[in-house]
């Protein structure tokens, strides 16, 4: 990034949203001026609600890389997304599988589903004697 | 124009169901006990699930005089956006619970007054509807401007009394009232459904403007018909 940034300058303008005053795109060049001492950056202004917000941070492309780092934050920002659009549902989908964050979407057997037709046996820890409840 | 894609349910993973829940439906956090959990999938593309569980309270089987046994709950329809209409998915889950467990005579479920919810897919699916459940009843509090459940309450170590959360917590604490929620019920026997008809009520009606937050919320307003249709009744019960 500080390579890019020496030797390429500001090819794009960091997006901030002025209704939160969070950051929605460009926050490692924002982190690499400050460290380098730079007091103004281009800065493309926008005004989204919170949910918006929280789309437009999960869709943007740096945000894959931003999951490397911390996948937590990531999780937590995609159960806040609501959409319903599907393609862009699909789209948070990779992005969960890219980072980790989602397991295994496979079938699995019968056998991994519980009982809702019997009760379980239990067993007394003192004798050992097994019955249903 | 692009042909519907292909609907296919299997059973799904604890791992896979609670990814669903937690990211898809407003409730975020799976029924407690034994559940059985049926996976849907869009051509390869995992969708959600269907989750079915011990009732929340003894006192459902009891109400309908049945062994515990005998009932469960549609505790979860946990679904991102999907093509396929949600009466369909939860018909041929009903079809993968039969086959898990087949003891069971009745599933219920409650669509969620208080989300925006009155239970389109389940009119459309053709189950009974048995009324508004527990209307104006209490469901916990708001404390520090925030709803909590009554359990989310207990949880915190705080006593579930309006009196003490206010002597304690939060002078401007007050009781949370909750719009009730629809019951419905699919009979799985033809016994069954005879001893249930005679309950059923009238369909109620989509409400004039859903105040439903999340776009792909867990149990989706869908569209309704007024009265059940037992084409569908007839597929379930086929063998």
């Amino acid at each position: 990034m500080r390579a890019s940034l020496r030797s390429l300058g500001w090819i794009a303008p960091v997006v901030q949203n002025t209704r939160t005053g969070h950051l929605i795109d460009g926050h490692a060049r924002v982190e690499e001026a400050l460290s380098a001492g730079v007091d103004v950056v281009p800065v493309i202004d926008v005004d989204l609600s919170p949910a918006q917000e929280a789309l437009a941070l999960a869709t943007f492309d740096p945000i894959t890389a931003m999951a490397a780092l911390d996948r937590e934050a990531l999780d937590a920002l995609l159960r806040e997304v609501d959409t319903g659009e599907a393609a862009l549902q699909a789209l948070l989908a990779d992005v969960a599988a890219q980072a980790g964050i989602a397991p295994d979407f496979a079938p699995v057997g019968i056998d991994e589903q519980g009982r809702l037709d019997e009760k379980a046996q239990v067993q007394c820890p003192a004798c050992g004697h097994a019955f249903t409840p | 124009m692009r042909s519907r894609p292909e609907l296919r349910l299997d059973w799904c993973s604890h791992a896979a169901a609670k990814y669903a829940v937690e990211h898809w439906h407003y409730a975020r956090s799976l029924p407690s006990g034994a559940t059985v959990k049926v996976g849907v999938w869009e051509d390869v593309q995992y969708i959600g699930c269907v989750i079915f569980a011990m009732g929340a309270t003894p006192n459902l089987a009891k109400h309908h005089h049945l062994p515990q046994t005998a009932i469960c709950e549609l505790a979860r329809v946990a679904l991102r956006a999907h093509a396929s209409p949600v009466s369909r998915i939860v018909r041929v889950a009903l079809q993968y619970l039969r086959a898990r467990c087949p003891g069971i005579r009745l599933v219920v479920s409650f669509a969620d007054a208080d989300q925006g919810h009155y239970g389109g897919i389940y009119q459309a699916g053709g189950w009974l509807y048995l009324g508004l459940s527990n209307p104006g009843g209490s469901q916990g509090f708001i404390v520090r401007g925030r709803p909590m459940h009554r359990r989310s309450v207990g949880s915190a170590g705080w006593s579930q009394s309006l009196a003490w959360l206010r002597a304690h917590v939060d002078p401007a604490a007050q009781a949370l009232r909750t719009a009730g929620k629809f019951k419905y019920a699919m009979p799985l026997d033809a016994d069954m459904r005879a001893r249930m008809l005679p309950l059923a009520q009238p369909y109620p009606k989509r409400p004039c403007a859903t105040s439903s937050a999340g776009a792909a919320p867990g149990v989706q307003p869908g569209e309704g018909g007024s009265t059940p249709t037992v084409a569908l009744l007839e597929v379930i019960h086929a063998p």
